[in-house]
């Protein structure tokens, strides 16, 4: 059974999550990463931003808490099949031609604390 | 003045104020989704078989036809985005907001972000695996509509990866 949304619950980890991003080593930390160029980013995120690293600088990370890259998807997806081999057939989605396959986005990275049922979980992120 | 007041180093904002926008901006994300309207839509969202759910958040959560037509009004500077993760959960969407500028330094946006359920043990946690370049939306949605595995992918298949970052 999915979790249900509850307002208490919710606000509860959100204040944990406001805890977590606003500590100075945090935020020292997302700093360097806007410094580092693009592509050598994601290494040092390996290094930098993991539950492991920020826990040794004091930053109190909540209990399951996960920090990953993501990428923000514009606009709508497209709609793609997945062949026998393994490759993506692109199909054109008649509702919404307009849809990007390859449009411009963003990757970012951030903290995500799943609770419950892992159904949905709070974050924050910093984008290239 | 406190330690709280006083800016980050380097930067031109302190603990207090980043926080403060933080939670003001989480909280108006919380009474958006607490709404009736929005948590109609979402316990019926999951109420379906989670192979179905994609294809429900494309025609419904990010169709502000549809969503209007069920009531749901999105307040300015809320946006309903999908999204990929490097540690592939099987997400589904995503509320956003992005906060002022002057914070982009440190952080750009807060979000809330919806999935199918998944076994902690199934979505890997080190490093490695969870600074991945994310997978394609287009494909993580056909692949969660299939009920495939995004774990499956290879890490360096690159056709099926976001290629930023």
């Amino acid at each position: 059974m999915p979790d249900m949304i509850n307002e208490s619950k919710v606000k509860s980890e959100m204040g944990a999550m406001v805890e977590m991003l606003s500590h100075p080593a945090f935020v020292a930390a997302m700093k360097n990463m806007k410094a580092t160029p693009i592509k050598k980013r994601r290494a040092v995120g390996k290094k930098t931003l993991t539950v492991k690293a920020l826990k040794a600088k004091g930053v109190p990370i909540p209990a399951g808490m996960r920090l990953t890259t993501r990428y923000f998807e514009p606009g709508r997806p497209g709609v793609v099949e997945i062949d026998p081999t393994g490759h993506p057939r692109i199909t054109k989605n008649p509702r919404f031609p307009q849809s990007g396959i390859d449009g411009p986005g963003t990757v970012s990275w951030g903290g995500c604390a799943c609770g419950g049922g892992l159904s949905f979980c709070g974050g924050a992120g910093g984008s290239t | 003045m406190t330690a709280q007041s006083q800016p980050y180093d380097g930067l031109d904002f302190s603990p207090d104020e980043l926080q403060g926008v933080m939670k003001a901006y989480y909280d108006d994300l919380c009474k958006f989704m607490i709404t009736p309207e929005f948590q109609t839509v979402y316990n019926e969202l999951m109420s379906l078989p989670p192979k179905q759910r994609p294809a429900y958040v494309m025609d419904v959560l990010l169709d502000p036809e549809e969503l209007a037509r069920r009531g749901v009004s999105v307040p300015p500077g809320i946006l309903i985005q999908t999204s990929a993760f490097g540690d592939r959960r099987p997400t589904l969407f995503v509320l956003k907001k992005f906060l002022p500028e002057k914070f982009h330094k440190a952080w750009e946006n807060v979000n809330w972000t919806f999935n199918n359920e998944f076994e902690e043990a199934d979505v890997p946690v080190d490093p490695e695996n969870s600074w991945r370049r994310p997978l394609r939306v287009d494909v993580q949605n056909a692949m969660l509509t299939s009920g495939d595995d995004l774990q499956s992918v290879p890490n360096n298949k690159m056709e099926l990866l976001h290629s930023n970052g």
